[in-house]
């Protein structure tokens, strides 16, 4: 019995002392097993954000990574609905949409706003809440894929990712430029979410030929440019800023347009242009601004 | 049999047993969760592991802040815990040694005390010559007890001691013993002595000093549940045991304590002997004493040797201390300055003198009435005085507000005296009943300014009559002793105060009646110069044919 206390006395003093040595052990054990490698590969960002949103969302999405832009098509069915409580605002303005166009290192800013009496309108469709949710659930695995890529081919990676939700059995669908930097801002808080709103390029589109298509058959998948998107992004600036609006009814709207240009240019520090080409075509008059003009925006 | 032995095993070792196991299963734990952490880290995405790589320098820049922070809190707190005793340290006392060299106050400072100084000579002797005195199996002095009233030099004589001896000093004061939390008073007494006893060691030996010792030393009583006497009895008894305890070694320390309270007031375990052996009575100095005092003082500042005089002054500060002899020079310099003169001259110490006697004038506006009122009232003390006080002057008479009161009549006292007789008591009681004959006589009605003289009158006649059997009915003996009196005795004790401030009424009524056109011509002075002065007093007795050796 002695024996067996002197011998247990013993090995807890060994195991006592092992166990100290083996601290530090599994501390480089645990540093060594550690990963700080990219999850994904540039290569695998199609199938990585279809596999997790299949698997984390059970959503069956069509992914294309075409140049620097990776595009997601989600098709649903009856996406547009009637709110229970629809938002109510006042139209001071009539916006027609025109195209701006960014081509030969020149802008081109069309814009047709009328101030008209002040009415009150109400949104009568929106996007099923439900929608909503499926398209935020993109988004987080967007976000989780993207931002897991290796940063060493960074130039490489994609810049902006479109996601594309149809209605299917409708025939109509919803498309969202966002530029991928955005994302990373809006994340770490850089940005408001007004403003990452303002930074999305949004369009819509009723065709007889989404009714059905489930593989995204009727899109044509291209990579989108800088310019291109910046365009858009001032012209989605311009809709918002005046259709529901955010400016008083007799502020000077060619002004308010310059201030879109200049903010959106600057906030990306697009350079690539030589002059901007600002046409009221409501009242005819061309404002032709220079590089450094844009730069230092309107004067207050 | 082998279960019993793993039982007294256990029995044994049941702690080392369970740390064992607690040990283990810490160890344990972590490697699973070391494993789950890792694996977890493997599984996330990068991005998220990139998150957390990029938050650990910052984690780690505030964790070796806070780890600093920590550190010293840690470190200081052990330090004050083992090297400065932690809350013990409340009952340390702090106070640090003096060289007696280093004291500066020498056998000749000490002036204006002469037997108290060769009492303390007597002293210093026996503390210097201690082998000596061991040696014919004499037993060391262990403590002095210093008494006597505030300002007469009883430090002053501590540090000539021991500048004197050579030994090292350390003073406190008797409040210094006394704090919120029980206990200390005798721990500071502890550590006093501790202290004291190092520097004997070192030094061959050390003077403490215990200034208002009357703070610990007062005697002992029952506590009446608060605690607080329990302390105070607890540092007293601390202090007794440190004086002359139980000791393995006996150290050449003396403890000097100094008071103003009289000897009774202390605790007579302190006073008796192998305690307090030797008693020094420092009192108020006397005409030759007075005289050695203005001269030491008057040498260390510019005056007018043709015109002050010192056995005059000496001679005119009968009951001061050398405090207020000090104070008085000190006063008469800034007077001095302030009136830009180049030396100090008795009409400077007068100023002086009055202003520390009297009080600094008040600006307060009095009006006519009052100015009469008041002249009146000083004109009653200042006449009394004169006729029943022949060994008081009547030096100044002011209606200005000084002080508390509305005006003064200074009468100091022309020479040093001990003891009082009845004649004495009863011109006390008359002068200050002065002030209300002369206000009834003009007015028929009194005013409050009697509030302090009826005190006065009424303390000596009640100490007559009470005290020392003065008293009409021939009762005698000290009454205030006595716990139960009988209503007929203190009615009677009572009817001879009253007896005593009827008869002195009387006799001041009788006398300032007859003395009216006096009192007048003294008021109407007053009013026109609010305040007179010794000669012109005297100028104003004389023109009616009063006059006094």
């Amino acid at each position: 019995m002695n024996l067996i206390m002197m011998k247990l006395k013993l090995s807890s003093k060994s195991l006592a002392r092992a166990g100290l040595k083996l601290i530090p052990l599994i501390f480089i054990l645990s540093a060594c097993t550690s990963s700080t490698a990219p999850s994904f590969l540039k290569e695998d960002v199609a199938k990585a954000v279809k596999d997790i949103c299949k698997k984390e969302y059970q959503l069956n999405i069509i992914t294309n990574l075409t140049g620097r832009t990776f595009w997601i098509y989600m098709p649903l069915e009856n996406i547009i609905t009637k709110p229970a409580k629809p938002e109510k605002y006042i139209e001071r303005f009539l916006v027609e949409e025109r195209k701006n166009q960014l081509e030969q290192r020149i802008l081109r800013v069309n814009y047709l706003i009328k101030p008209v009496e002040e009415t009150e309108k109400q949104q009568d469709m929106s996007l099923d809440k439900s929608v909503n949710t499926k398209i935020f659930n993109v988004l987080q695995v967007v976000r989780r894929v993207l931002f897991s890529l290796d940063n060493r081919e960074a130039q490489k990676n994609p810049l902006f990712f479109c996601v594309i939700t149809a209605d299917i059995a409708n025939g109509f669908e919803l498309k969202q430029i966002f530029h991928c930097l955005d994302l990373k801002k809006i994340s770490y808080g850089f940005i408001s979410q007004t403003e990452f709103q303002h930074r999305i390029v949004q369009d819509t589109g009723v065709s007889a030929q989404i009714i059905g298509d489930k593989e995204g058959r009727h899109l044509v998948y291209r990579d989108i440019t800088l310019e291109e998107f910046l365009a858009d992004q001032i012209q989605g600036r311009i809709r918002m800023k005046f259709q529901k609006p955010e400016v008083e009814k007799n502020v000077d709207i060619d002004r308010e347009v310059l201030k879109v240009v200049s903010l959106t240019l600057n906030t990306y520090a697009f350079k690539d242009f030589s002059i901007v080409e600002m046409t009221n075509l409501v009242t005819g008059a061309k404002t032709i601004l220079n590089q450094a003009a844009i730069s230092a925006g309107p004067k207050e | 049999m082998n279960w019993k032995k793993i039982r007294f095993y256990l029995k044994l070792h049941w702690l080392k047993g369970l740390l064992f196991i607690f040990l283990t299963a810490l160890a344990i734990s972590l490697v699973f969760f070391i494993i789950i952490g890792l694996r977890a880290w493997n599984e996330s995405e990068s991005y998220l592991r990139q998150s957390q790589l990029a938050m650990i320098p910052l984690q780690l820049y505030l964790q070796i802040i806070m780890a600093l922070i920590f550190g010293f809190v840690y470190t200081y707190l052990m330090y004050w815990l083992y090297f400065k005793r932690g809350a013990s340290s409340f009952s340390q006392t702090k106070k640090k040694s003096v060289a007696g060299e280093d004291i500066g106050v020498t056998w000749n400072d000490v002036i204006g005390m002469d037997e108290a100084k060769e009492e303390a000579l007597e002293v210093v002797k026996l503390i210097t010559d201690r082998v000596s005195l061991q040696r014919i199996g004499g037993k060391i002095l262990k403590g002095i007890l210093m008494l006597g009233p505030p300002g007469c030099g009883k430090t002053y004589l501590a540090k000539a001691i021991a500048t004197e001896t050579k030994l090292p000093f350390i003073s406190m004061s008797g409040s210094e013993f006394v704090e919120m939390f029980v206990g200390v008073g005798a721990g500071r007494v502890r550590s006093l002595f501790k202290r004291a006893q190092q520097l004997a060691e070192l030094e061959g030996g050390c003077i403490i000093f215990i200034d208002e010792v009357d703070a610990i030393g007062a005697q002992r009583s029952m506590d009446r549940g608060f605690g607080g006497t329990t302390e105070h009895n607890t540092t007293l008894n601390q202090l007794l045991v440190e004086m002359d305890g139980l000791k393995d070694k006996d150290y050449n320390i003396i403890l000097i304590g100094a008071t103003n309270a009289p000897e009774t007031y202390l605790d007579p375990a302190l006073l008796r002997p192998g305690r307090f052996d030797r008693k020094i009575i420092v009192d108020k100095p006397s005409l030759e004493d007075r005289e050695k005092l203005f001269a030491y003082y008057l040498k260390k500042v510019k005056y007018n040797a043709q015109d002050v005089k010192i056995d005059r002054l000496a001679r005119i500060t009968v009951d001061q201390t050398p405090a207020d002899i000090a104070n008085i020079v000190r006063e008469a310099a800034l007077i001095t300055v302030r009136n830009k003169n180049s030396s100090i001259s008795m009409q400077e110490i007068d100023e002086a003198r009055e202003r520390i006697a009297l009080g600094i004038k008040r600006r307060i506006k009095l009006s006519e009435k009052e100015k009469w009122q008041i002249a009146y009232h000083e004109a009653g003390h200042a006449i009394t005085t004169y006729l029943l006080a022949p060994t008081q002057d009547v030096f100044k008479i002011t209606i200005t507000p000084r002080g508390p009161t509305g005006g003064a009549t200074w009468t100091p006292e022309r020479e040093d005296s001990f003891i009082k007789d009845s004649n004495r008591l009863f011109s006390q009681i008359k002068i200050s009943l002065g002030s209300y004959v002369a206000e009834k006589i003009k007015y028929n009605a009194t005013t409050n300014g009697v509030y302090g003289d009826f005190s006065k009158a009424m303390h000596y006649a009640h100490q007559m009559v009470w005290n020392v059997g003065m008293g009409k009915s021939g009762m005698l003996g000290n009454w205030e002793i006595v716990d139960k009196i009988s209503e007929e005795v203190r009615a009677k004790l009572d009817s001879d105060v009253q007896d005593i401030l009827k008869s002195c009424l009387d006799e001041v009524t009788a006398i300032l009646r007859k003395e009216e056109p006096l009192l007048d011509r003294l008021a109407k002075e007053l009013v026109a110069k609010n305040e007179l002065n010794y000669d012109e007093i005297e100028a104003i007795f004389k023109e009616f044919g009063k006059s006094r050796p």
